[in-house]
């Protein structure tokens, strides 16, 4: 009788949305990161806007099942590996591994920095701690940082001083105004080869190594400057680091024109081996080649696209938008490219989300497109673009395993219901096609 | 103990509401075999109490009762520096502003059945969840002096922040200007959610940790709104469109407005660009604050791309002054009600006796208007436009905007032309940003206010040209 009254209460359940495995009105808020199962058969997606991971089928793009992870967790970069799903929770700091086939998610917690002031509770505890003082405020004390040397200072005394950095035309504690997480973590590789896991974390600027059968911390490497994107060379154990967009300087980190590469041949430490500077800033997009001799990588706020090779250094650039055909040090801020991806020996795609355009010299705001650019490694010519509304906004891209086919997210526009989703795009003959959308 | 049980109450209530939804919705979908109108999934996972409008933007049935607010009065006696900051912010000010009263008794004249709520839903949501009607007050006065709960004359209060549970959406408003937004608050049950990690309770009420209060996302429903689809109010939406921080997070409302003080602690003033105009400037408690605020908001320089200022003249020439305006602000310069409000560029070229041989944007007190039909002046604001496209002062009005703003992070270049028809032995070239929260028009009914109104300056740049000897 029991049993019979659970089978019941599940049915009615899934019927009607409550478990969520139905294919009924879901709109989605801003869709973010992509990835596709070994077999090619799912398409998982992670929905930035409502803390969810949605599970789509790859051949029509029906939604087979929507995971709700947490509204405030912000979800963000996800990658699939060994029926798990790993998953960063930007606004908690921390990454959850969930298990397919249980729908079981471990929590990760990601703090590369030392514990805060704040934590310490008792007066002893704090005033042992470098940097920290009790604030003695009767029910309200508490233990905090000492006293910001920062403050008052002039812009020549700023930047003299450790910990300090000159910021919107004041002087501030290093880090300081950042005040959504100590970490956020943003973008995860997984290398199934030697069976690691790296994650970035854009405020405090390190990349974590991880093992993929205990997901325990290995190794954590410092590289500032707001790390976001990654690619792999498995082979030669080699990482390659991306930037997040710096917005006039505000975001943490001044510097914002290199890519790194990390060797993690050592098991236990990374090293920072190589450093690549470009002369765009904002390098975001990166993608690497099959045999990993060249990394490509776009600049979000200057649209240009870069070839680097690894081995000699070299690196060549070439402007993407050519309406405007800007040097390469004009942000121009039109296409906004956000991520690429190097397919087969010769192709490479990238995602601009594009959107709203400011023309600096008359004022006026124009609509571009989100697009799909499809460029030639060997020629670094445009082969075919595939435009979307100004509203799309394509962000992540991810190939198919086992298919021509690329899937992209639309994170979509704040203001327009529907306009986020997830598009299937075949690229047979160089022709870039829409296979199915969904929104 | 207590947040163990509260947390129990909470799962309670979520296996409830998702009982209640079998019995409401899918108990008849059973029989039917789909159902095609699930309720939204967030109502199951996180506890909040409920309202229901109808289309007209009234409550029908809530969960909410004013005493379920505590009045700010309440918060006082342990969080002083908290509360006298509440206290001269705009949020405490919100149902206080006469030019709030004006344009609130504008909404109910021209829509008699919702244009009360309308406004109303966000200057007093506890007025608005509770469904107080205020349509009887029509001065600040009348409604302080009145004997409506603390709560409602509170403004923005508190437990207006400090009951969210999860996040609300953009306020999309319809043709009839109806009320919609959606609050997402767990008042009245002694709870107080917040910021801080691990919170202590204490003996006036329990602590809840939250990380969404470090989220852009919190300032909404009611700092982004669109009316009729024209992007009205639209400063949640402005940050969101830039793509590193909608990624991120980062550059958050709160990281800019409510700046962290030393204490570890977070500044409640809230501080924008609005003020209370009831006050000469000078004593205003918001004054040097939204100064500072401004005055980090942009970066203005001589020069873009190739173009120089040169570092001399001649007599006969064109002097060209290329000017470049980097903003250095996660929204629209300006944001918000940003069709009250104008940016501009002032420029002034003396000679070397210090007489004024040119200027734009120059105003010679504050309550003037700037000279609108000056082809060389750079301003920066938005005109809303009205069902025949005119000119429109109101948002409940508003079929169409434009938008001269300055894009969040964009750059602005502008060129000014000077011919120099004498000798000199140099010039001094002077440009100011400018800004002020009210076009001066706006006040026209509030005589008194109109002459309190700041104009602050934003950045300012010098330089010296010479005469070619």
């Amino acid at each position: 009788m029991l049993n019979r009254f659970s089978y019941l209460f599940v049915v009615i359940m899934i019927s009607c949305g409550v478990i969520n495995f139905d294919n009924s009105r879901v709109k989605y808020i801003t869709l973010h990161g992509i990835d596709v199962s070994d077999d090619g058969e799912r398409v998982f997606v992670s929905d930035r806007g409502d803390g969810k991971l949605h599970i789509f089928n790859a051949n029509d793009g029906s939604r087979i099942q929507s995971i709700k992870l947490s509204d405030n967790a912000m979800a963000a970069g996800i990658k699939y590996a060994n029926d798990k799903m790993f998953i960063t929770y930007q606004a908690l700091d921390q990454v959850g591994i969930i298990d397919l086939n249980t729908n079981n998610i471990d929590i990760i917690d990601i703090n590369y920095l030392p514990i805060s002031c704040i934590s310490y509770t008792s007066i002893m505890d704090c005033n042992m701690v470098t940097g920290c003082e009790w604030m003695d405020m009767g029910s309200m004390s508490h233990c905090m940082n000492s006293v910001d040397v920062c403050l008052g200072l002039d812009e020549e005394q700023c930047i003299s001083v450790d910990g300090c950095d000159w910021t919107m035309n004041m002087c501030m504690e290093y880090g300081g105004m950042m005040d959504m997480g100590n970490n956020t973590p943003h973008f995860i590789v997984i290398d199934t080869m030697n069976h690691y896991w790296f994650v970035t974390t854009i405020t405090s600027g390190f990349v974590g190594r991880y093992s993929l059968y205990t997901n325990e911390l290995i190794d954590k490497i410092e590289v500032g400057d707001s790390p976001a994107l990654m690619v792999l060379n498995e082979y030669d154990k080699k990482l390659y680091v991306s930037r997040m967009m710096p917005m006039a300087g505000m975001m943490t980190g001044a510097i914002s024109t290199i890519i790194q590469e990390i060797d993690y041949t050592d098991s236990n430490h990374m090293v920072l081996s190589k450093q690549f500077e470009l002369s765009s800033p904002a390098p975001h997009g990166l993608a690497i080649n099959l045999d990993g001799s060249e990394i490509y990588t776009t600049s979000n706020t200057a649209d240009w696209i870069w070839k680097i090779n690894p081995s000699s250094s070299d690196i060549i650039g070439f402007v993407m938008d050519e309406m405007i055909g800007n040097t390469h040090d004009i942000e121009t801020q039109r296409l906004k490219p956000i991520q690429c991806l190097s397919v087969g020996d010769s192709l490479l795609f990238v995602t601009c989300s594009a959107g709203l355009w400011y023309d600096p010299l008359s004022g006026e705001q124009d609509t571009i497109p989100g697009q799909v650019q499809l460029w030639n490694t060997h020629t670094m010519s445009l082969i075919d673009t595939l435009q979307f509304t100004w509203k799309a906004k394509p962000w992540h891209i991810v190939q198919a395993p086992v298919k021509d086919l690329i899937y992209l997210t639309l994170a979509g526009d704040n203001l327009y219901l529907g306009s986020s989703g997830i598009v299937c795009l075949s690229y047979e003959n160089n022709n870039l096609e829409i296979v199915w959308t969904a929104h | 103990m207590k947040t163990i049980i509260w947390k129990l109450y909470g799962q309670l209530i979520n296996v409830m509401s998702s009982l209640i939804r079998i019995g409401t919705c899918c108990l008849s979908c059973v029989i039917v075999t789909s159902c095609n109108n699930p309720i939204p999934d967030e109502e199951i996972t996180l506890t909040s109490k409920k309202y229901v409008l109808n289309e007209f933007g009234q409550i029908t049935s809530t969960n909410f009762s004013a005493e379920d607010f505590e009045p700010p009065k309440n918060c006082k006696e342990c969080h002083p520096n908290h509360y006298q900051e509440w206290s001269e912010s705009m949020h405490a000010y919100a149902m206080e502003d006469p030019i709030f009263f004006s344009g609130w008794e504008q909404a109910q004249h021209d829509y008699p059945e919702t244009g009360e709520r309308f406004c109303v839903q966000c200057h007093s949501p506890v007025a608005f969840l509770t469904g107080e009607d205020l349509s009887d007050y029509s001065t600040s006065e009348e409604l302080l002096e009145s004997d409506l709960p603390e709560q409602i004359k509170a403004g923005i209060s508190c437990d207006i922040c400090h009951s969210i549970t999860s996040l609300s959406q953009t306020v999309h408003t319809d043709n009839n200007l109806a009320a919609v937004a959606d609050y997402h608050l767990y008042p009245g049950e002694g709870i107080k959610i917040g910021s801080i990690q691990n919170p202590e309770s204490n003996e006036h009420h329990e602590s809840e940790y939250n990380p969404i209060f470090t989220r852009s996302e919190l300032c909404l429903p009611c700092h982004d709104m669109t009316i009729r689809g024209v992007e009205a109010e639209i400063t949640f939406t402005e940050w969101s469109r830039i793509p590193g921080l909608a990624m991120s997070g980062e550059l958050s409302c709160q990281d800019c407005h409510m700046k962290q003080k030393n204490d570890g602690t977070h500044d409640h003033h809230f501080t924008g660009v609005d003020i209370n105009l009831s006050y000469p400037m000078e004593e205003s408690p918001l004054y040097n604050k939204i100064e500072e605020l401004l005055q980090s908001a942009v970066y203005i320089k001589f020069g873009y791309y190739n173009f120089a200022l040169p570092d001399s003249i001649s007599k006969g020439e064109t002097l060209t002054i290329p000017v470049a305006v980097s903003s250095l602000t996660a929204h629209a310069i300006p944001s918000g009600t940003s069709f009250s409000r104008e940016a501009w560029l002032e420029l002034v070229i003396r000679n070397d006796q210090g007489n004024i041989l040119y200027q734009s944007g120059v105003i010679e007190d504050n309550s003037e208007p700037l000279d609108l039909s000056d082809v060389d002046l750079l301003l920066f604001t938005t005109q809303l436009m009205g069902e025949n496209e005119e000119s429109v002062n109101s948002i409940i009005n508003a079929y169409s905007i434009i938008n001269n703003s300055l894009p969040a992070f964009s750059d602005r270049y502008h060129q000014y032309n000077y011919d120099v028809v004498n000798d000199y032995n140099f010039l001094i070239v002077k440009v100011r940003m400018r800004f002020r929260s009210f076009k001066p028009y706006i006040l026209n009914g509030h005589p008194d206010l109109l002459s309190n109104l700041p104009v602050f300056e934003m950045e300012s740049i010098c330089d010296t040209i010479y005469f070619k000897q």
